[in-house]
């Protein structure tokens, strides 16, 4: 019969309750029942227990008289050596190898539980990109991130996210440990996945292109490292797709959210630019107005102004070259300019003058401003300065139009350019009309331009020649003429009218 | 700080715990540093260890396989183990591993003594 202390370790066994010491008391109770020198219990070539503990690998080596019995059943590995046995109890040897295979059946359960649940680690963490580190936008921030659950998924000591156009000049966003990529590996993994013992490198593929590589190095085992397997590549395959839909949902939302900040400054400055044109138009008497202004753009490179006190009445027309805030600015900055210089310089051409000098010096060479401004008095005695500006129109009570040509370069090409001023007068009945090339140029279908002559043929057509009127009948031509579509420049018109039963 | 290296401090406090603060990667080095600090702690004397995590933002399947040796160590020695300061990611992954099961988790270090000081003095 076994003795009851192996047999009660068989039962402590097959019961669950394993300790780590279980395996060495099992062997030292076969070693005191077979009354033993010693003993040596091996798992394939892994020492398990020694009893005494003391008996060491070179102590078994040097000694002799030792009988080994292949202790396994089921295929198991179980080895063990008894030195100098005296006898050898068959039923005492079954007990204890039933409570060795049940030692071993136990931690076969241990480690298949263990890999269980590591494969749902791997999902969640897969998960977990998805749902949580999807919502982060900074692509820094989210490529950290992805790294740290990768080095923790993958076991491995460093891991790298380099993002960029292509190999060359592309950068690491996120790593961990030492980074051990080449620039030659690099280069391949843009193109597919690297793969060795030590490195396993993956193209981050978007519908674009590759949007950069993700390289994980040094495989962890309990001592030192191992190669990657196979499985190691599938993750790092599933990986790297979610973090290209990471990265690239952070990428579109931050384009997106750019994109909606840009939009929301153009309306501000679009906001702030229509509050610099007269928002009512200031009294002169025997004169009235009206303007209209269309930016093709949300900001506009036209402007206009209408200044008056108690000796003249200014209306100002200015036409920033390009579109869009550039030109916005500028034409702020016209605006501006000439409000200021209006209260200090007499003539016309020193306004021009003085604003031609400073955007010469303040622009880009290839920005300039088109501009025309009048001078009318009470009398209807006028002043006008065209730089190269549309001509101003004179409509007369009987219906005959006259230009005020430009009579210079526009500002901002040329310091040295002079300007010259035209005189005239506008009667009782007579409209003034200051517009933009927006206007002439506004093209129908076949690409044909609204030209100067159709727009002095609207206004000597004009039934009830007022500056309300001027301005409705000409937008109406323009817009029939364009069948409806919109301007592909910005375009203004100020009218002043002098009235006819004005002072 | 370097969050490739393991950085460990190891105390014995009131009644019988031992307290482990370890920042930094927990992988086999960083795992076998803590197993090495829990049995010289449970050598002199505790049967309860406390690891505070604070600082610690990755641990990888050797690190919670060393963690759970130290906590059937001290199972086996009717001792007890508790975890504190885990970052979501690593409280997640606690729980799928399986250390929740026999492991006491607390929110932060002076909650986590407040009770286990107490209770051992209990």
């Amino acid at each position: 019969m076994p003795p009851a202390e192996l047999l009660h370790l068989a039962e402590l066994a097959l019961s669950g309750h394993v300790s780590p010491q279980l395996t060495e008391e099992i062997l030292r109770a076969v070693v005191e029942d077979s009354n033993s020198r010693a003993g040596v219990l091996r798992l394939g070539e892994e020492v398990r227990a020694s009893w005494p503990r003391s008996v060491s690998r070179q102590v078994e080596d040097a000694t002799a008289g030792w009988t080994e019995i292949p202790f396994g059943a089921d295929g198991s590995q179980w080895r063990l050596r008894l030195l100098m046995p005296e006898r050898l109890d068959q039923s005492a040897l079954g007990a204890a190898r039933i409570a060795l295979r049940a030692v071993e059946l136990r931690d076969e359960l241990k480690r298949t539980r263990f890999d269980e649940r590591f494969r749902l680690w791997e999902l969640e963490t897969i998960r977990s990109i998805a749902n949580d580190i999807g919502g982060i936008l900074e692509v820094d921030r989210l490529a950290r991130e992805l790294i740290n659950h990768l080095v923790a998924l993958l076991g491995v000591r460093s891991a790298a996210v380099y993002l960029g156009s292509d190999p060359a000049t592309a950068e690491v966003v996120g790593s961990f440990g030492p980074l051990t990529l080449t620039a030659d590996q690099l280069a391949r993994a843009w193109e597919q996945c690297v793969y060795t013992d030590d490195v396993l490198a993956l193209p981050l593929e978007s519908k674009d292109g590759t949007l950069g590589v993700l390289v994980a190095a040094s495989k962890e085992a309990r001592a030192g490292t191992e190669p990657f397997a196979g499985n190691d590549v599938r993750v790092m395959e599933l990986f790297a797709v979610q973090v290209t839909m990471a990265i690239e949902f952070a990428r579109l939302t931050q384009a997106s959210l750019e994109r909606e900040r840009l939009k929301r400054e153009l309306e501000v400055a679009a906001e702030i630019q229509s509050h610099l044109h007269p928002q009512v138009y200031p009294e002169f008497p025997g004169f009235r107005l009206a303007a209209r202004s269309s930016p093709s753009r949300q900001v506009a490179g036209d402007t206009y102004d209408v200044l008056v006190n108690d000796r003249w009445l200014m209306a100002i027309v200015a036409d920033v070259s390009g579109k869009g805030v550039g030109a916005g600015m500028i034409a702020a900055g016209i605006h501006a300019s000439v409000r200021l210089l209006s209260e200090t310089e007499s003539s016309l051409t020193g306004v021009a003058s003085r604003i031609n000098t400073y955007l010469v010096g303040a622009t880009e060479d290839n920005r300039f401003v088109t501009f025309a401004m009048v001078r009318l008095d009470a009398d209807g005695g006028l002043v006008a300065v065209n730089a190269g500006h549309c001509p101003l129109l004179i409509r007369r009570s009987d219906g005959r139009v006259e230009q005020i040509p430009s009579c210079g370069l526009p500002l901002g090409i040329l310091a040295a350019a002079g300007y010259r001023e035209s005189t005239g007068r506008l009667e009782p009945g007579d409209l003034m009309l200051l517009f933009t090339d927006g206007l002439t140029e506004a093209e129908n279908p076949d690409e044909e331009e609204f030209g100067i002559h159709r727009v002095e043929r609207v206004v000597a057509e004009l039934v009830s020649p007022t500056a309300q009127s001027a301005c409705r009948e000409l937008l109406r031509a323009v817009d029939e003429h364009a069948g409806g579509k919109p301007l592909q420049d910005d375009a203004t018109l100020l009218v002043v009218e002098r009235l006819t039963g004005g002072p | 700080m370097n969050e490739e290296q393991i950085h460990l401090t190891a105390d014995v406090l009131t009644n019988g715990v031992g307290l482990i603060t370890a920042a930094g990667y927990i992988n086999n080095e960083g795992g076998q540093a803590i197993a090495d600090a829990a049995g010289d702690l449970m050598e002199r004397g505790c049967g309860t260890l406390l690891i505070d995590l604070e600082g610690t933002r990755i641990i990888n399947s050797i690190g919670v396989s060393i963690l759970l040796e130290i906590m059937e160590k001290l199972l086996e020695e009717k001792g007890r183990l508790a975890f504190c300061s885990l970052t979501p990611t690593i409280s997640k992954t606690f729980e799928i591993m399986g250390l929740v099961q026999y492991a006491t988790i607390y929110p932060d270090q002076q909650a986590a003594r407040a009770d286990l000081e107490g209770h051992a003095s209990g």
